[in-house]
């Protein structure tokens, strides 16, 4: 179900328009979480426009300030990597018993399927004695500054359901995504970048755009995708042949006349529009400065291996799209610099 | 459990003594004693003629969703829709032809302490219109929009980076040349792992789930397509050629003619006077950098017009297809 207009915010806002433009700086207002947002005195004082993205205090304070979400699918098994089981070693090479395949659906597992066990070796690591399989050398290193969450576990045996399993708690469509929920709850302190970002890596995912759609959340909390190549946000660059003194002429243009509309119709959503248009063209000098490593240290690059050249890769891996482990350190320190910037959730997809 | 219809509305009656189909649900759907589809589809498009149906919670007719604003004209409308022969067409007509459609949508004074959110409809609302549309108005002013009816699903131009979105880079997406390209929106097919995002910029639902009430946001993400999109640029280019081809005395004359095209009224004075000093601050860039005015034209270049000036009308155009009032019906 998505969200309705909200007449009651516009009804707060037809109030004071002037006051609205001369304070907004950030404004993009007219989304229907004004009743939430309870602002006490906005029929009185001037009015700051409700920002949905303003930030809002939790009920609990955390440390946490943003998240980074390293969403890798199509990585090897947990059983490879993190978790290790005994049993199902011991048990290599034998036959399913009946007790585990009567009446339940598999999607490719056959009646005749042996059991698999993982040939990796595990070890402790740290002073906490956290258990990593010998493919994650450097990972382990960093065992007692970790947690591990062993008991996350799912039910589904395809990749777009359990993607969206992972990205929205059930393996459903029209659920709002994590970011989504960040967004809504406790805003993003950023004033020229969205609240949500999206970096995909590679040849993307099954479930694709449905990973980070805001359900039945107002759309202004569903990710952003940004790009390490090219514009960082798309149509971020202005056409070619028009210079940045044209665009800001254009937008003047643009505020004047709509304020000449907004006063004869007093419609708030004409206020909204000018606010995104100018956080719009903020958006223009701040995100390609995103992408510019060049400020970055040495030590910084080399840490996130942003020239380290490629394993070699096969199979479905093999670039089709730039799927490179470079593309991905790409994406890290980008999500790292977003982070930086004040933007409350970054998943690298 | 056997199939039955809900005990607050009319038994569904079987064509079988005791036995119940899908046929009989169907015929039960729009028997004359069933009052509840004709006013949840008369609601809908009351919903889509004035920015909100009159049981606001369009999906919830139920005792937790809304009370109609105004029971008997719903009523009326659900009557009057069956009597109409369920005719879509002539249900909208009714409705469009009624004074209370054809309403100012200004915001007025002296309603604010009386219908805050103007349930009762002594005003019109301004509506931004739907996604698909807010292409369509700019192809169709610029000149571009194909009329073509009905058949397959085609496919503008989509960013790059977008198709690859999806199932691991097997799906292409194969760019429509010619007329398709500039077929309505509603014709644009539709991936749901890589949905186009000018449709998705502008509250297109994602089609994973069934949507009856659009949301009506207001994005930065909405300007930067609007200005920026490849699709919004070549209207604009398009649309200045097509301004500049009209016969007009003046720059005046040509900058009002633009603005009506687009907002469908005249403009006042003092907006026609900020768009002419945005064609000559255009002017004065390319006649200074002709290159650069070259490459804003693009492939639409006018009959006898130098370059400097195309390039500043279309600056102008674009401007003009980014108005508020342009994208609102009013």
């Amino acid at each position: 179900m998505k969200h309705r207009r909200d007449f009651d915010f516009q009804a707060k806002m037809a109030l004071n328009r002037r006051s609205f433009l001369n304070t907004a700086a950030s404004g993009l207002g007219g989304i229907a979480l004004a009743s939430l947002l309870k602002q006490d005195g906005l029929l009185a004082a001037p009015v700051q426009a409700p920002n949905p993205l303003a930030t809002r205090p939790p009920h609990f304070l955390g440390k946490a300030k943003n998240c980074i979400f390293l969403f890798m699918e199509g990585a090897p098994s947990q059983l490879d990597l993190f978790t290790p089981k005994p049993k199902l070693k011991e048990l290599h090479g034998q036959r399913l018993p009946e007790s585990m395949t009567k009446n339940v659906r598999f999607a490719f597992i056959k009646e005749t399927a042996t059991i698999l066990g993982s040939n990796q070796t595990f070890r402790k690591h740290g002073q906490c004695g956290m258990e990593f399989s010998d493919l994650l050398p450097n990972l382990a290193t960093c065992a007692d500054d970790l947690l591990m969450i062993r008991s996350l576990h799912s039910e589904q045996f395809n990749h777009h359901p359990g993607q969206l399993l992972m990205q929205c708690g059930r393996a459903a469509f029209g659920l709002p995504t994590i970011g989504s929920w960040l967004s809504y709850g406790l805003g993003s302190p950023s004033q020229d970048l969205p609240g949500y970002v999206v970096l995909n890596s590679g040849v993307g995912s099954s479930g694709g755009a449905s990973l980070w759609q805001s359900g039945f959340l107002p759309t202004t909390h569903a990710g952003v995708l940004f790009r390490d190549q090219g514009e960082p946000v798309l149509n971020l660059v202005n056409p070619e042949g028009l210079p940045p003194e044209l665009q800001r002429a254009s937008l003047d243009t643009l505020r004047d006349v709509n304020q000449q509309r907004l006063d004869v119709m007093r419609d708030p959503e004409i206020a909204s529009r000018i606010a995104s248009y100018e956080l719009a063209y903020r958006m223009q000098s701040a995100a390609p400065e995103l992408a510019d490593f060049s400020g970055e240290s040495k030590a910084t690059l080399e840490a996130y291996g942003i020239d380290r050249p490629d394993p070699p890769v096969g199979g479905r891996g093999k670039a089709k799209s730039g799927n490179t482990a470079q593309g991905y350190a790409r994406n890290c320190l980008l999500a790292r610099r977003l982070v930086e910037r004040g933007v409350r959730f970054v998943n690298i997809l | 459990m056997k199939p039955a219809g809900l005990a607050v509305l009319p038994p569904i009656k079987g064509r079988v003594e005791g036995k119940l189909d899908r046929l009989d649900l169907a015929k039960w759907l729009v028997s004359a004693d069933n009052p509840l589809t004709p006013r949840v589809l008369a609601n809908q498009l009351w919903d889509k003629l004035f920015g909100a149906g009159l049981v606001r919670t369009m999906e919830d007719f139920g005792v937790r969703g809304e009370r109609p604003a105004h029971p008997e004209l719903l009523d009326w409308l659900g009557t009057e829709y069956r009597r109409l022969g369920w005719s879509r067409k002539k249900m909208i007509e009714t409705i469009v032809m009624s004074a209370t459609y054809q309403q100012a949508s200004a915001h007025r004074e002296e309603l604010r302490d009386i219908d805050p959110t103007n349930k009762l409809l002594a005003r019109q609302n301004r509506l931004r219109v739907e996604a698909e549309i807010v292409r369509d108005l700019c192809l169709s002013v610029s000149g571009l929009l194909s009329d073509s009816f009905g058949g397959p699903s085609v496919s503008p131009p989509l960013p790059p980076g977008i198709a690859v979105l999806s199932y691991d880079g097997n799906f292409n997406w194969t760019p429509s040349e010619g007329g398709p390209r500039y077929r309505r929106g509603l014709y644009t097919f539709f991936k749901r792992t890589a949905p186009h995002p000018n449709l998705t910029a502008f509250d297109c639902p994602d089609s994973n789930t069934t949507s009856v009430r659009r949301g009506v946001s207001n994005t930065p993400l909405q300007a930067l397509t609007m200005m920026n999109n490849e699709v919004f640029v070549e209207a604009s280019q398009a649309f200045a050629k097509r301004i500049l081809e009209m016969e007009a005395a003046s720059d005046g004359q040509r900058v009002r003619e633009a603005l009506r095209l687009c907002i469908g009224r005249e403009p006042v004075e003092s907006e026609s006077a900020r768009f002419i000093d945005l064609l000559e601050t255009g002017r004065t860039y390319y006649r200074a950098n002709p290159d650069s005015a070259q490459k804003l034209i693009g492939k639409y270049q006018p009959k006898d017009i130098a370059a400097p000036e195309a390039a500043a009308w279309v600056a102008v155009a674009r401007t003009a297809l980014n108005l508020d009032e342009f994208i609102t019906r009013e």
